[in-house]
């Protein structure tokens, strides 16, 4: 659906995107994760031919995106970072404006506003105007006026930024009930939670690349860690780490504070082999648990530095 | 329509800032209707003094000179009752007492002072006879130095016609400025400040980045979206102006409607509301948040106003004013204001005049056009 190829888009001395290539699927939902500043949003813009790129090739439905594409544009709602509705204008009137860019019969529009507001509920807000709304509420807004008018593809740029956790759910819920519904959606986001939680693909962005992309399986299977052993409220001596370094497949441990944090590579019984260790030498313990490795680790791994930063 | 649709609506909501400069409008241009209209415009009416006199001379001067100031004044003959006399002055029944000495004839030909005036305190109205009486002497005495006798002399001084005045009507207001010269004189105030707000004010809102991006990303074509936007801006621009002028209608009826050159004042103000659009347009290009359009239109209306002569008149403008304000179509509507209110036939080189004002602004309208094409694209460019 849509081909990103070679795409390089510099300001001045800065390269934002370098070289980059993405492919996104018919019916997927697609993640873009990275730090900020990585530029997804400047390749979300790329790809809607608002920001015009040095060099590469963009092709979405199978044709080239041109500002003057709109025949491709008619088919693509955009939800973007920042709120972007009318302060004068009510609930109804900007999304009913947003989807009139799209739709020019009024009562198809009618229905589609109607829609929109039930899908994102916004039933009880429709006559106040944004200012009047929570923070979450102005987000749901925003998603409404880009899906009004029913677009096979929605690209989100970081829907749920400074949102509260029930918003949050909301929105993602919706994403995942609009490719139910059978949209495409490309979804960035800073949130590696978020994006293991909603999209079948992923591409991780640093510095303007993309550094890996597949299934969240797929990047955990391209790292070395296959389980991270955490154990809590634990006294130990060096010795005694240094022991279960020697371990089978444990390839890294940290000690910090009574927490001792063991990466094995993957491999069955790891945990079983360290609660065995721990036994015979009778070190005592407050908590442990095995989880597998995140997003997080895959970016650290690769990039050598947390996503969080 | 999506967009101009939406545009109309949003300057509605405005619609408040466009009354407040309206009201301020209406108020400047009527409270100077009104001191126009009370302005001593009438003509200079001579003022009759009560005055009494007490000829003591009675000479053939001096009952010529007493005849000569009856004609101009209510005077009465009296007797030399000093007391009396002093109780009329007192008591305001007279302005002036006139006493003419024993020997005022051989004293005034030999240019000598004859007459003794008393007036009551705070009165002009001695000075204003002692040069009616200076001037009547001053006749038979150039009379008498040709050769005529004090008789022929006086008789010569009396038949002296007054001369006249003819006012010549050009403006068709007998020389009064009618209440509408004002309306018309200061409406480029009313469209600066108002649509500037308003349309200013509203076009920030549509060029704000966020939702400019989405309108962008939309399949409503960047033509289509500009060119209902600047609908919007011609059609609210219109309905204040069509709005202005009925109400100027309803003020001032007939009298204005009956002018013969009321059509030059209509298209005079249109171009200057066109101009006062391309105005509201470019601030609204380079602005970048709502709360500074109010701020930044309202010192640059009245700056504009005050360098054009819209508050003050441009004959009280210096030179040089003037030709920094020539380089704004204020300063050349107001030039074809001025010549309309003083004309009231438009034609010849009056007419000339007028056409090169309303050209000239047409001129600064492309001009604002091609400024703000300019700041667009150079703001697309920066994308």
């Amino acid at each position: 659906m849509i081909r990103i190829e070679n795409l390089v888009k510099r300001y001045g001395d800065l390269v934002a995107l370098d070289h980059l290539n993405l492919e996104v699927y018919e019916g997927e939902i697609f993640g873009l994760l990275g730090p900020n500043g990585c530029g997804k949003t400047t390749a979300i813009s790329c790809l809607l031919a608002l920001l015009k790129y040095d060099k590469g090739r963009i092709t979405v439905f199978g044709e080239e995106m041109r500002p003057d594409s709109y025949e491709i544009k008619r088919k693509i709602g955009i939800v973007p970072q920042d709120v972007a509705v009318f302060p004068e204008l009510s609930v109804r009137e900007n999304i009913d404006y947003f989807c009139g860019l799209y739709i020019a019969e009024k009562a198809l529009r009618k229905k589609y506003v109607r829609e929109a507001i039930d899908f994102t509920g916004l039933e009880g807000y429709q006559k106040m105007r944004p200012n009047q709304l929570s923070g979450g509420l102005l987000r749901r807004l925003n998603i409404a006026c880009g899906i009004a008018h029913k677009p096979k593809l929605i690209i989100m740029d970081e829907p749920t930024v400074a949102v509260d956790p029930q918003s949050r759910n909301h929105i993602l819920e919706g994403i995942q009930r609009l490719n139910k519904e059978g949209a495409t959606i490309i979804y960035t986001s800073h949130y590696m939670e978020e994006v293991e939680q909603i999209c079948a693909r992923i591409s991780i962005l640093d510095h303007g690349r993309s550094i890996a992309t597949g299934t969240k399986e797929e990047l955990k299977r391209m790292i070395k860690m296959g389980e991270r052993i955490t154990i809590e409220g634990v006294e130990i001596t060096s010795e005694q780490i240094q022991l279960i370094r020697e371990l089978p497949h444990v390839f890294q441990t940290e000690y910090d504070n009574q927490c001792l944090v063991i990466c094995c590579s993957a491999a069955k019984k790891n945990l079983m082999r360290v609660l065995h260790f721990l036994e015979e030498e009778e070190i005592v313990f407050g908590k442990i648990f095995s989880e597998l490795p995140t997003l997080n680790d895959v970016f650290l791994e690769i990039t050598g530095t947390e996503l969080r930063d | 329509m999506t967009v101009f649709k939406i545009y109309i609506l949003m300057i509605k909501r405005n619609i408040g800032l466009v009354l407040m400069y309206f009201g301020i409008f209406m108020g400047i241009a009527l409270a100077m209707s009104i001191a126009g209209s009370k302005g001593n415009t009438g003509g200079f009416t001579a003022e009759k003094v009560n005055m009494a006199i007490v000829d003591l001379d009675e000479s053939e001067l001096s009952k010529r000179l007493i005849e000569f100031l009856k004609e101009k004044h209510n005077v009465e003959m009296s007797e030399n009752d000093k007391s009396k006399l002093s109780e009329e002055l007192y008591y305001e029944k007279r302005s002036v007492v006139l006493q003419i000495e024993k020997g005022f004839s051989e004293a005034a030909l030999e240019g000598k002072n004859g007459i003794h005036m008393t007036q009551r305190p705070g009165s002009y109205s001695g000075m204003y006879i002692s040069q009616q009486i200076d001037q009547f002497l001053g006749n038979v005495l150039a009379y008498h130095a040709f050769g005529y006798s004090i008789s022929e002399s006086c008789q010569k001084v009396t038949e002296q016609k007054e001369c006249t005045v003819t006012l010549d009507d050009v403006n068709g207001n007998g020389g009064k400025i009618p209440g509408y010269v004002y309306f018309f004189e200061y409406l480029p105030y009313l469209f600066l400040a108002a649509l500037g707000v308003a349309l200013g004010k509203t076009l920030v809102v549509f060029r704000k980045k966020t939702i400019k991006n989405r309108m962008m990303a939309s399949s409503f074509s960047l033509f289509q979206q500009n060119m209902q936007i600047l609908l919007g801006f011609l059609v609210m621009g219109s309905i204040l102006y069509v709005f202005s002028i009925l109400l100027a209608v309803l003020i001032y009826g007939n009298n204005m409607l009956s002018v013969s050159n009321i059509g030059y004042y209509l298209l005079n103000s249109y171009v200057d509301m066109l101009a006062a659009l391309e105005f509201a347009f470019i601030i609204g290009l380079l602005v970048k948040e709502g709360k500074r359009v109010d701020m930044i239109i309202t010192p640059l209306s009245l700056g504009i106003c005050f360098l054009c002569g819209v508050f003050v008149p441009q004959s009280v403008l210096s030179d040089s004013v003037q030709k920094v304000a020539s380089f704004l179509p204020v300063h050349w509507y107001e030039k074809v204001n001025n010549l309309l209110a003083d004309h009231a036939e438009i034609a010849g080189e009056v007419g000339q005049q007028v056409w090169q004002g309303i050209g000239i602004q047409v001129l600064f309208l492309f001009a604002l056009a091609g400024i703000s094409l300019g700041i667009v694209k150079y703001q697309q460019q920066e994308r």
